[in-house]
């Protein structure tokens, strides 16, 4: 545990020394203030509009128009930041030869991944926990925003970041090269995305298949959170997404020692 | 405290170190020789659990390095080639790191620092970021690494290596200095230092050990003769043919491009060397100098490893 910990701190104070951390905070913070204002100014927008209209009014709902849309958007975003913030944690250890201190420490190699994970899974914590700012704002502007619902959503973006980094420590695992570890990563994740619209359009005759592929897609399962469903089967998919994704990262650092 | 027991590895078929066999008692200093890609770095990659030999064993402090490898790495100390620094971080919080994670208890960690800085003289830059340090400085950093526990085994690949004279001669007192308590191996293709600071010696080239022992036994008589260091005042055509028939010589050669000089390839059970003088001093050519020559160990290195040292293929 004590291993896991040290490793865990390290890789988390990696980022803050190097302007990675920096980087990726400020872009990701300046896209969701972006998308925050406009959807909070479309909302009070309606909202002002159809005043008069109580039918349309009471269709209109914080939760739904703002939240829903945010925390969507939130996801997209670390499609796109976790291959960067897990393309380092193993393909730079390989690169400038520090990989040959951690093997060599009394250490076992799944010690190792785990702690290495935790330490960028602390990172994409830390982001959305920066971004709890959002709902926040609303507060401070009179909104009340449902914390069970902002709970949910907030589960299902640790669960989706958690999943995206597995995929990412597992590129970076298998090459010392740090970009080929993030577009591989990027391809990966992707396809995880994308793969419940190929499922939507599979048609009625392929209906258990395109089930399957629906039950993959990492957009499809986050949604469901955003919706405020805690599904106990989304839950196990994440967690069993992310055992793998390490599992397999294991294998992968472990077997190079035979080469 | 180190047994290796006809180690190979090979790589996709292509062997890298062939029937290796030596052993190292505690507290002795093995230099381990050769050419560059002759199998070095990967005998002690072995040897601290980097990665699983083909074929034989070894053991460190008693325990096999693979079946019992986590107590095999918490007892050696290793510095790769590349000395695994991150740049990006102090010197002090990189080794505090390393304390940590080979498992150095919390309230020692502080201590082990200030002994490992003081040993590899580090303590000045301390503060400062890795990737700022000289090429010393960071040579120093290794090894302090992998000093920071206090194994009782070092394992040093190339530790001198990209240092000026001063820091070599740094580096190799810090070495001496381990011995005793410790038990060092450590890779060189630099003669004099293993001369300077090992007990014993491995030569290994093309993956194959080509002799391995004492430093001592080494360098006594290696090929069953003696060899003679002759300088006369008076050189004639006479002096060598005389030299030759000698009872006692088996060669003579002229000895560079220095008049009168001559070495003598002389048999080591009667000596000679009186006789020797006598004559030269009789015949009247003026005998300058007469010295015996023990073989170096760069004579022994360059006829077991061939002259041009370089062996191609096996990485290293």
């Amino acid at each position: 545990m004590r291993n896991i910990l040290t490793l865990t701190r390290r890789e988390f104070g990696a980022y803050f020394v190097s302007p990675m951390a920096y980087v990726v905070l400020t872009c990701v913070l300046f896209l969701l203030g972006l998308f925050f204002y406009g959807m909070v100014e479309a909302y009070s927008r309606y909202a002002l509009q159809f005043a008069g209209n109580p039918a349309i009014a009471g269709q209109l709902n914080l939760h739904d128009f703002v939240i829903r849309g945010f925390y969507s958007t939130l996801g997209f975003i670390m499609l796109f930041v976790s291959p960067i913030l897990a393309m380092r944690i193993l393909a730079e250890e390989k690169k400038q030869g520090t990989a040959e201190m951690l093997l060599t420490s009394p250490v076992s190699t799944s010690q190792l991944v785990i702690g290495k994970y935790l330490g960028a899974l602390g990172f994409g914590l830390f982001i959305l926990l920066l971004s709890l700012q959002f709902p926040l704002f609303l507060v401070l502007m009179g909104a009340s925003p449902e914390s069970g619902s902002l709970a949910a959503a907030y589960l299902g973006a640790l669960l989706l970041v958690g999943a995206l980094l597995a995929i990412g420590i597992f590129c970076s695992s298998v090459t010392s090269s740090q970009i080929i570890a993030a577009v591989l990563a990027f391809v990966i994740s992707l396809f995880f995305w994308v793969v419940g619209f190929l499922g939507e359009i599979g048609g009625a005759g392929q209906s258990e298949y395109s089930e399957l592929l629906k039950a993959l897609s990492l957009n499809n399962r986050f949604d469901e959170f955003l919706k405020g469903v805690v599904d106990t089967g989304s839950v196990v998919f994440f967690l069993t997404f992310i055992a793998f994704g390490l599992f397999m990262t294991q294998r992968v650092v472990d077997s190079n020692r035979w080469r | 405290m180190i047994e290796v027991d006809h180690l190979s590895k090979s790589f996709g078929g292509r062997p890298a170190v062939k029937d290796i066999s030596f052993r190292v008692e505690k507290g002795q200093i093995l230099g381990f020789l050769g050419p560059n890609g002759a199998g070095k770095t990967t005998t002690m990659r072995i040897l601290t659990c980097y990665m699983p030999a083909t074929s034989g064993t070894a053991r460190v402090a008693g325990f096999d390095v693979f079946s019992d490898s986590m107590e095999v790495r918490r007892r050696v100390g290793y510095l790769p080639e590349t000395p695994p620094l991150y740049d990006e971080m102090s010197v002090k919080s990189y080794l505090e790191f390393a304390a940590r994670l080979k498992g150095v208890a919390n309230r020692h960690i502080r201590a082990r620092i200030d002994t490992v800085a003081s040993q590899c003289g580090l303590t000045q830059v301390l503060p400062r970021v890795i990737g700022h340090l000289s090429r010393g400085f960071r040579q120093r950093v290794g090894l302090a690494q992998a000093l920071i526990n206090d194994p009782p085994v070092l394992i040093l690949d190339e530790p001198t290596i990209g240092l000026d004279p001063a820091q070599i001669v740094e580096i190799r007192q810090v070495i001496k200095s381990l011995a005793g308590d410790h038990t060092v191996i450590f890779s060189t293709h630099i003669l004099p230092e293993v001369t300077a600071t090992c007990h014993s010696v491995v030569i290994i080239n093309y993956g194959q050990a080509v002799i391995a022992g004492p430093l001592s036994e080494l360098a006594a008589g290696e090929s069953g003769s003696m060899k003679l260091h002759l300088q006369v005042a008076r050189d004639g055509d006479g002096v060598g043919r005389t030299l030759e028939s000698f009872p006692g010589v088996r060669g003579v050669s002229r000895d560079g491009a220095r008049a009168g000089a001559y070495r003598l390839t002389v048999d080591p059970t009667s000596d000679l060397r009186e006789r020797l003088a006598g004559h030269v001093v009789g015949s009247g050519w003026g005998l300058l100098e007469m010295t015996t020559v023990s073989p170096s160990l760069e004579d022994i290195y360059l006829s077991l490893t061939g002259s041009s040292g370089a062996a191609e293929g096996a990485s290293a």
